[in-house]
């Protein structure tokens, strides 16, 4: 339903960002001065708003429509709910280009997914994952721990 | 019409009486205070005269008295010059007596005195000889014993001394040990926290982007491989 918009996002942080543009955009709705068409251009970021506009086209639907952009909203909201997370901590806030390259070695594992990212310089390197519950750390503070435990 | 002149006579009468009377009266009085003034006078000379005649006489024994006084006073010095003058030879009669009788009393008495004081001296330095002897005899044998307990006590403490040291040595030696033990553990543990933290640092510092992402791709491979993401 609304593949071509989550495809476009990869992290947990992209998709909140659109959740905030899109409730700026709903609320300015209230304003009847308003033009809603430069809104949303303004609003939106120059990658997401393509994708959106295409949704309304693609389904025959008016954006200006308050009422067509309030039943946009919410049913995406409640996508992006179930929409499935994986939490990970790094050692750095990777750059778009290296997100990307995680994202897509991760699709071919779980092929719809968003990346919740946390920095942790204390873990050096490698990843802590956590997913549905399930925790691993990957990270190679705890390799070097295990290395002089053996040691002991 | 008489009766008024009879009782007027009668009063008259007895006015006159009576006024006659009173006057008699008042001069017998008068001539009597005179006769008591007389005889007052006369017995304030005879007072006065008696007065005089005690007062001599009162004067005559004063006199005689004192003379008699004088006179006694005058013997009793006389008799007391001569009491203590006699009381004085008797005591100095009495004490050249008791002395002389002491001097002969204390030339016995000093004699017999030296004569105790020499026996006494004597036995007091026999016995203090003796004393000394006794005291020096056991005294050497005390020491003697002393000698051959402090030998055998010498002998005895050494071996306990040295037990003792030993022992002494073996828990010094024991902590020793285990404090080079708990001391060289101590800085292998350190070594290994500068070793692990330097390690750290330079493995933070030293990994590439590159590296970084490999390991990062290893880290969802093995997470894949351990079935993280199943189901």
């Amino acid at each position: 339903m609304f593949t071509d918009i989550f495809a476009s996002l990869y992290t947990k942080q992209e998709l909140l960002e659109l959740l905030r543009q899109l409730a700026e955009i709903e609320h300015e709705f209230y304003n009847t001065t308003s033009d809603i068409t430069a809104t949303i251009d303004r609003t939106l970021d120059y990658n997401k708003k393509p994708l959106i506009t295409s949704y309304f086209i693609k389904n025959n639907l008016d954006i200006r429509q308050k009422k067509t952009f309030d039943t946009f909203f919410t049913e995406f909201t409640k996508a992006a709910r179930l929409f499935p997370t994986i939490s990970l901590s790094l050692s750095f806030m990777p750059a778009t280009r290296t997100i990307e390259k995680i994202s897509s070695t991760l699709d071919q594992l779980i092929p719809h997914h968003l990346l919740d990212i946390h920095v942790d310089t204390s873990i050096l390197g490698g990843a802590i994952i956590a997913y549905k519950g399930h925790y691993k750390d990957y990270s190679l503070k705890k390799k070097v721990e295990e290395y002089f435990a053996k040691q002991n | 019409m008489l009766l008024p002149y009879i009782l007027i006579t009668f009063i008259g009468i007895g006015s006159i009486s009576l006024i006659v009377y009173v006057i008699v009266d008042l001069i017998s009085l008068k001539q009597k205070e005179k006769s008591l003034q007389k005889e007052q006078a006369h017995i304030d000379q005879n007072d006065s005269e008696v007065i005089t005649k005690a007062q001599a006489e009162a004067n005559d024994i004063i006199k005689k008295a004192v003379q008699k006084a004088e006179e006694t006073l005058r013997e009793s010095k006389i008799f007391r010059d001569d009491l203590v003058e006699e009381l004085n030879k008797t005591i100095r009669e009495v004490a050249e007596n008791t002395l002389n009788r002491f001097k002969q009393e204390s030339s016995i008495f000093d004699r017999q005195y030296q004569q105790l004081f020499s026996s006494i001296q004597e036995e007091y330095t026999r016995k203090t000889k003796l004393t000394i002897d006794t005291m020096q005899k056991t005294a050497t044998d005390e020491l003697e014993d002393f000698k051959q307990i402090l030998r055998n006590e010498t002998i005895s403490s050494q071996n306990i001394i040295s037990t003792k040291i030993q022992e002494e040595f073996n828990l010094v030696l024991k902590d020793i040990q285990t404090y080079r033990t708990q001391k060289i553990q101590e800085i292998n543990a350190s070594a290994k926290d500068v070793t692990k933290k330097i390690t750290e640092d330079l493995l933070g510092k030293a990994l590439s982007l590159s590296e970084h992402e490999q390991l990062i791709t290893q880290a969802l491979e093995s997470a894949k491989k351990e079935g993280m993401f199943n189901g």
